[in-house]
């Protein structure tokens, strides 16, 4: 077994799906490096809406989050050919987008305009919103954007480094591998981190949650 | 936590997941598509800064990095061992061309006499000498003519009414040696920059007063032991008599009392007058150097 396929197994034994799709990641990949332009254009189409998502969690700003992803892209096909197929193609993405993110966010420190983008309603937000309230019409539209309102407060409050754990693990769905593998911690540290900032954010919820 | 509440509440992971659905709409891919293909080819046409070449090269050469490092190593210290080895036989042993303390690079060599042309340099050597020493002649191994230290420019900047007045005084002592002018002497006897500095100033005395100038060379030589005690001949008295008008009144009187004389007596007090000025000569310095001296209890002060 190579080394390659060893980290692989490492990175993604969460789950076996995301093993088919870091392989076919990877055939795009060696397209692109043979000079296939075109095949990172079913890499971007493929992984924007997740890439966007988990910028837009970061920054609650769907402009800098719009920028921040096609930077990413920008890089990562200026870069293509660096990538050796050590890790997954989408770990390697995570990882440039979300130092660009970090890089963004220290440099903007100080400002902070929030703009969020529609909460689609749909099964999930529906059962979720039933079970806060029994409101209908104008109400609960208004009481689902009070409540999008709190999450991104609640998600603000957290320091740079826990608001991108919770993000990739709460929202994105990535496994503590993943997440220390594109912040570059131990899995120790995405645990613990991961541990608090849940903390912070049950006590900024908790009228909304059960506590 | 993912459970269900029984009080019907939503857990903090649920409500976090909400934030998945929070979507642009399609018309927003559009425009992040556009702007996408706009920043790649602004980004194709820039040019790269000139860094992320060297940083690139830096990535490629990082498995040669260590011997191309001691290969660099090697040749910059073959090229120091090369700079410091002293070549020989060109002229120069012994100078270093590493050993450059001070920068400053003088030209020297014989200079042009009267008989050549100024523009004509017969034999220079660069060497790196120090200008606060003062000029001196080059020593050589081979035996040099005593013309040719006459002929040759001092180095000391003599006034224009005494030229070549140094070597004029060094060829006087060339008979108390046993040399006459135009001898082959080996260079150990050309004299030491003190003792041309000497010479130049005896013979500016000279000059100036040439009544001084025997008991000058009488004392000089008596001190190097070279020279005996010359007895004044009815010649040298007729020389003295002849520069008369040149020296003061007060040493015309002293020559008139010495013509009164005989001329064994005359000589006898020329002797007794030179011996007389060099022992008080030497009493002056003495007292001088006595007053220098300060003596009190157990302290000696020197003064200067």
């Amino acid at each position: 077994m190579s080394i390659i396929t060893k980290t692989l197994d490492k990175t993604l034994i969460a789950s076996p799906e995301r093993r088919q799709e870091a392989d076919s990641d990877l055939q795009l990949v060696k397209r692109v490096q043979a000079g296939d332009v075109a095949a990172f254009d079913a890499l971007i189409l493929k992984y924007r809406e997740r890439l966007f998502g988990v910028l837009y969690n970061l920054t609650s700003n769907r402009e800098d989050a719009s920028d921040l992803a096609q930077e990413a892209f920008i890089k990562s096909f200026q870069s293509i050919n660096r990538f050796q197929g050590q890790s997954a193609f989408f770990t390697w993405l995570y990882r440039i987008a979300v130092n660009g993110a970090l890089t963004h966010l220290r440099k903007n420190r100080l400002r902070s305009f929030f703009s969020f983008e529609k909460m689609h309603d749909e099964d999930h937000v529906s059962e979720v919103i039933n079970q806060l309230t029994d409101k209908r019409s104008a109400d609960r539209a208004a009481f689902v954007s009070e409540l999008q309102e709190k999450l991104n407060e609640a998600l603000q409050k957290l320091s740079i480094k826990h608001r991108t754990v919770v993000t990739l693990h709460e929202i994105d769905g990535l496994s503590h591998e993943e997440i220390a593998e594109v912040v570059g911690c131990s899995v120790g540290t995405v645990r613990s981190r991961l541990h608090y900032a849940k903390q912070l954010l049950q006590a900024e919820l908790k009228p909304y949650i059960n506590a | 936590m993912n459970s269900p509440d029984p009080t019907g509440k939503p857990t903090l992971e649920s409500l976090l997941r909400l934030k998945r659905f929070e979507r642009p709409d399609p018309e927003f891919w559009q425009q992040f598509e556009g702007e996408l293909r706009r920043k790649q080819l602004a980004a194709t046409i820039e040019p790269k800064p000139w860094w992320l070449g060297l940083a690139a090269l830096s990535r490629k050469a990082a498995p040669f990095g260590l011997p191309a490092g001691a290969a660099a190593a090697l040749t910059l210290a073959a090229v120091s061992l090369q700079t410091t080895v002293w070549s020989p036989g060109d002229g120069n042993e012994g100078v270093s061309t590493v050993a450059s303390a001070n920068p400053t690079t003088t030209t020297t060599g014989v200079l042009p006499t009267e008989a050549q042309p100024a523009d004509t340099v017969i034999a220079t050597s660069s060497v790196i000498e120090d200008v606060s020493v003062p000029p001196i002649l080059i020593a050589s191994s081979a035996p040099v003519a005593v013309e040719e230290s006459v002929a040759t420019e001092p180095a000391v900047s003599a006034p224009a009414s005494v030229p070549f007045a140094l070597d004029v005084a060094l060829v006087s002592l060339l008979p108390g040696i046993g040399l006459q002018k135009g001898d082959s002497v080996p260079s150990l006897v050309e004299p030491t920059p003190s003792q041309r500095h000497i010479a130049y100033n005896l013979a500016v005395a000279e000059q100036e007063h040439p009544m001084l100038g025997g008991v000058f060379g009488l004392r000089l030589a008596r001190a190097d032991g070279i020279v005996a005690a010359p007895e004044q001949s009815p010649e040298t008295r007729s020389v003295s008599e002849a520069t008369l008008g040149e020296i003061t009144p007060r040493t015309a009187r002293l020559l008139a009392l010495v013509d009164a004389t005989p001329a064994a007596e005359a000589a006898v007090v020329s002797a007794n007058i030179a011996r007389e000025q060099a022992v008080r000569l030497n009493d002056d310095i003495l007292y001088a150097s006595a007053n220098r001296l300060g003596l009190g209890g157990d302290r000696l002060s020197i003064r200067f």
